[in-house]
């Protein structure tokens, strides 16, 4: 069970809208850099991407707004493994602002390597890795669709 | 005919992998729900007239194809569902005839003032949101549905 607390940051004044508080588009944008630290920690960040070529791809995002998030704030973002492949992790990330939850993101990821134009395994070590760190028990809201009670 | 909204992949959107970035998909989503609201009537004179606006719920986004600076994008709007405060989008990117990202949105009529809260929409709107729900159900393309993210 590992609950990784590695992005901090704080909100920028370009990504807020009229209303003066963040924007639904830019809520991705911590979250994104949460997955580019997120990289790093397992290996598989910019340095690693230089020196293979590989790359992390995003193809899917489940996001789910819960709160305002208004100006100034800085954003602590909470992240969660929740499962690998050789080729796919999925994983989350909790927006929390004062320890107030904003949002939470659920996202799934291939490996790709770019040099070949496939998706490629990752290497057994980093699999290792992030297999020795998925999180247990699940949140509630993981693998949840969206509905309205008539649809 | 839905609401359609085009745009180009503009140079800040692209990321250090050469290709739109992920969350820039959703700020070009995001421009074409403006579209749809400006389309039933939930226009900047609304907004101004009676302090209600619309809030992002949720959203469910497929990456499908990668986007470059200059691509040509086109985004098509379905009305999946509509109760008193909400509704429920999917959409379609295109590039050409390629669905490059699909996206379902749930989003809420809100109030701003004293604090958000979510409140009815007036009938007149909820019915032209409703009328692009019958279309969506006549025409039943075939839909990537949000789902659970579970393939591992």
């Amino acid at each position: 069970m590992t609950l990784l607390n590695l992005h901090n940051e704080p909100v920028r004044e370009e990504w807020l809208d009229a209303y003066g508080h963040l924007n639904e588009a830019y809520y991705l944008v911590p979250f994104s850099n949460a997955t580019w630290v997120l990289q790093e920690h397992f290996g598989i960040g910019v340095p690693y991407f230089e020196e293979t070529g590989c790359a992390i791809y995003t193809v899917e995002t489940h996001l789910r707004y819960l709160k305002e998030v208004r100006f100034p704030a800085i954003l602590h973002i909470e992240s969660m493994i929740l499962g690998v492949e050789s080729r796919k992790i999925w994983f989350t990330h909790r927006m929390l602002v004062n320890d107030e939850e904003c949002a939470t993101g659920e996202f799934m990821t291939l490996h790709f390597d770019t040099r070949d134009g496939r998706v490629s395994p990752m290497h057994k070590t980093v699999i290792e890795h992030l297999q020795s760190s998925i999180i247990d028990p699940f949140p509630n809201w993981v693998g949840r669709k969206i509905k309205l009670k008539q649809d | 005919m839905f609401p359609e909204f085009e745009t180009t992949v503009k140079p800040e959107w692209i990321d250090y992998n050469g290709h739109m970035r992920d969350s820039n998909y959703g700020l070009v989503f995001s421009l074409a729900v403006d579209a749809l609201q400006d389309a039933v009537g939930l226009d900047a004179t609304y907004r101004e007239r009676t302090g209600c606006t619309i809030y992002l719920l949720e959203d469910h986004k497929f990456y499908l194809r990668e986007v470059k600076q200059g691509d040509r994008l086109r985004v098509l709007t379905h009305v999946l569902g509509v109760d008193d405060k909400r509704f429920h989008l999917y959409m379609v990117m295109k590039r050409d005839q390629v669905e490059v990202c699909i996206g379902e949105f749930m989003e809420m009529h809100v109030r701003q003032h004293p604090s958000p809260h979510g409140i009815s929409m007036p009938r007149e709107i909820r019915e032209r949101l409703m009328a692009y729900h019958k279309n969506v159900e006549k025409r039943s393309p075939p839909f990537r549905r949000s789902r659970q993210i579970r393939s591992i």
